[in-house]
């Protein structure tokens, strides 16, 4: 299905409260109170319904969900068994036609709704992929090379021309996953299927996707599986009971998402009006001011640490800061944070603030977070020339003779 | 360019469909495609054997039983190819439920394409025939060409039906049960096992409507005859198909919205 599919619709419709706090990229998948009701057929219902009439009787599986996603991002959907996450990716997919509202979605879909095999388990994993590749509209041309990246990537060697009857579950699924990602689609609706075959396997899919995301694709990551929203989305949003209850950056509502508690801020606190965005410059002495409340009489302990995100790899920490002791009388006080030289190329960064204290056994126990994975943390936006790599250290090397 | 809300990808994809459920049918036996020939063979050489050597049937005011088998076989075939692609039409989306979950496509492809299948009886029992009519003596005669036309009406006509069916069976999965018994029962009912001379005088004149018998008329006109069809069985056949299609489409297409509900 190449080009551009939509299902009713003017073009162009305002997406009310998507999260959109940069409109500069396209959006690939829009979809506008979309709503899927299956209907319910009994004995009577199902001949008024074969005879002309219409069912009565509905199970609204998805209500009024209204997304986007932009180029280049992947969204994530998070939800327990039954919440609506199949009936979202296969409406969005246009194997469901919607009972109201929009679907637009602007390019090639390669789609892995389940991991079943469409087809028949007689044949063999070489003619399921070249099936797999001519029901998706594949050219001639084209589908000798994919074939052979097919083989490859499914490492299933001689297996490859054996019955899929003869695969073990594993086999199946990483066959399945290599003809579902063969082609370089431009939108990928995924359901469950980054948690097949061996670690070695789950790798090499991480890796394919990455290679995607880095082609411009974008997508929709359908899971209940958090650790995978965290490590390829930056937005993500819940589905319960085929509504969207809850959205924003991924680690935030996967924070919610998994009701995790938060530390009280009694003893002591981050101050309300802490900035959420500090800005500095790349390669300049940098000086953030942190305010904090102490409340009580004790040792107060900071530490920060300034993280990234990348789609596909995740979170990483750049720099780090040991815990120290900052005030031990109660008061309101200004932390200031200095890093000399900024060693970071220009972007947007996570600031991660933590205040604790000393438990009983010298262990630290947490009284304030300010981090992504709390979903709360402080922005860094680092300006400046740009580099080639992300952080810049004061390295020198020179080749000796 | 779009023709009943078909495009290009769609033909496309309809001939795919064609090929997997050719291969589909015939997967995991060794002989694998030669059995969709040598299955309505058999069927024929069958028929042949018992006609011609042990019942030595003879059509009134014939002289060998070999005509009478020509005639049977030239109203059997289309026959076969009728109700091969009525059974395959009507369990195709059923039987195609990965498919119908997971891709995106138009799925009145599925019981079109499954109606299409048909057509390799149709081809192995046309090729018999026309065989059987040279071993008798029968020159080859460009009369024959007017079987094409009842050809194309023949399959529209099914693929009406055949998407009906298809729709029903999602709902009602007993729908593929019943079909051989009414499919036994249509047979006998039409004039194809004998002719319509040896019905009773009052059903001749409604059975001459039977668009059964006017299809295997289509056939026999031409290749027994050297006759052109009557224009007025071509027209009614005509204009039977083109409802029967239209109908069958709208009837499938309004129902496909609630397949998700069973599949």
């Amino acid at each position: 299905m190449p080009g551009s599919s939509r299902v009713g619709g003017p073009p162009g419709t305002a997406i009310p409260g998507a999260g959109g706090e940069e409109a500069s990229a396209r959006s690939v998948i829009e979809c506008v109170d979309l709503s899927k009701t299956f209907v319910m057929l009994d004995g009577q219902s199902i001949w008024r319904v074969i005879l002309g009439g219409d069912s009565m009787k509905g199970f609204p599986a998805l209500r009024n969900a209204t997304l986007q996603v932009r180029q280049g991002e992947f969204l994530g959907v998070l939800g327990r068994n039954g919440a609506g996450k199949s009936t979202l990716l296969r409406t969005l997919g246009g194997v469901y036609v919607p009972s109201s509202g929009t679907v637009t979605v602007a390019g090639l879909v390669s789609a892995i709704y389940e991991l079943g095999m469409a087809g028949n388990e007689l044949l063999t994993g070489h003619d399921f992929a070249r099936r797999w590749l001519s029901l998706h509209g594949t050219g001639r041309r084209q589908v000798g090379r994919l074939m052979s990246e097919i083989a490859e990537f499914a490492e299933l060697g001689d297996y490859f021309d054996n019955p899929i009857y003869t695969y073990s579950a594993g086999m199946k699924a990483r066959l399945f996953f290599s003809a579902a990602t063969s082609l370089p689609g431009q939108i990928y609706l995924i359901d469950e299927a980054l948690s097949v075959g061996d670690e070695h396997f789950q790798t090499k899919c991480w890796r394919r996707l990455r290679e995607r995301l880095a082609a411009g694709a974008s997508g929709i990551l359908a899971t209940h599986d958090w650790t995978a929203v965290l490590k390829l989305c930056r937005q993500g949003c819940v589905l319960e009971r085929g509504r969207i209850v809850d959205r924003g950056s991924s680690p935030a509502v996967v924070q919610r998402y998994l009701g995790l508690p938060r530390p009280r801020a009694e003893s002591a606190a981050f101050a309300p009006h802490l900035p959420p965005v500090y800005c500095a410059l790349t390669e300049e002495d940098t000086t953030l001011s942190i305010p904090i409340d102490v409340k009580v009489a004790s040792p107060v302990w900071f530490a920060c640490s300034v993280e990234s995100f990348r789609q596909g790899i995740g979170w990483s920490h750049l720099l780090q800061a040991e815990p120290r002791t900052v005030a031990s009388t109660p008061g309101p006080y200004d932390v200031e944070v200095t890093i000399p030289s900024l060693p970071l190329s220009p972007g947007e960064y996570s600031l991660n603030l933590f205040l604790s204290e000393r438990g009983p056994e010298g262990t630290f126990v947490t009284l304030d977070v300010r981090s992504w994975a709390y979903g709360n943390d402080v922005t860094l936006s680092v300006t400046g020339k740009p580099r080639e790599s992300g952080t810049i250290l004061p390295l020198r090397w020179r080749a000796l003779s | 360019m779009q023709i009943l809300g078909l495009d290009r990808a769609d033909a496309r994809r309809l001939v795919n469909f064609l090929r997997m459920g050719l291969r589909d049918r015939f997967l995991g036996s060794t002989l694998g495609l030669v059995w969709a020939v040598a299955n309505p063979l058999l069927m024929m050489g069958i028929f042949t054997f018992v006609f011609a050597f042990v019942f030595r049937s003879r059509l009134p005011g014939a002289e060998t039983s070999l005509s009478f088998v020509i005639w049977l076989i030239s109203g059997y075939g289309p026959w076969l190819a009728i109700s091969d692609s009525l059974a395959t039409s009507t369990g195709s989306v059923t039987g195609n439920s990965g498919l119908v979950k997971n891709l995106a496509f138009k799925t009145e492809l599925l019981p079109i394409a499954g109606s299409l299948m048909g057509l390799v009886p149709l081809a192995v029992s046309t090729c018999y025939l026309v065989a059987l009519l040279v071993v008798s003596g029968t020159r080859p005669s460009l009369s024959w060409l007017a079987i094409l036309p009842v050809l194309v009406l023949q399959f529209v006509f099914i693929t009406g039906i055949g998407l009906c069916l298809a729709a029903v069976n999602v709902f009602v999965r007993d729908t593929a049960m019943v079909l051989p018994n009414v499919l036994m029962i249509l047979l006998f009912s039409s004039p194809i096992f004998y002719p319509l001379s040896e019905f009773p005088k009052a059903v001749q004149g409604v059975l001459q409507f039977h668009p059964f018998q006017v299809i295997a008329e289509g056939y026999r006109q031409p290749l027994l005859y050297r006759a052109w069809p009557a224009p007025w069985s071509l027209a009614y056949l005509a204009v039977l198909s083109v409802m029967a299609f239209l109908g069958g489409l709208a009837f499938f297409r309004r129902l496909k919205g609630y397949f998700d509900a069973r599949i």
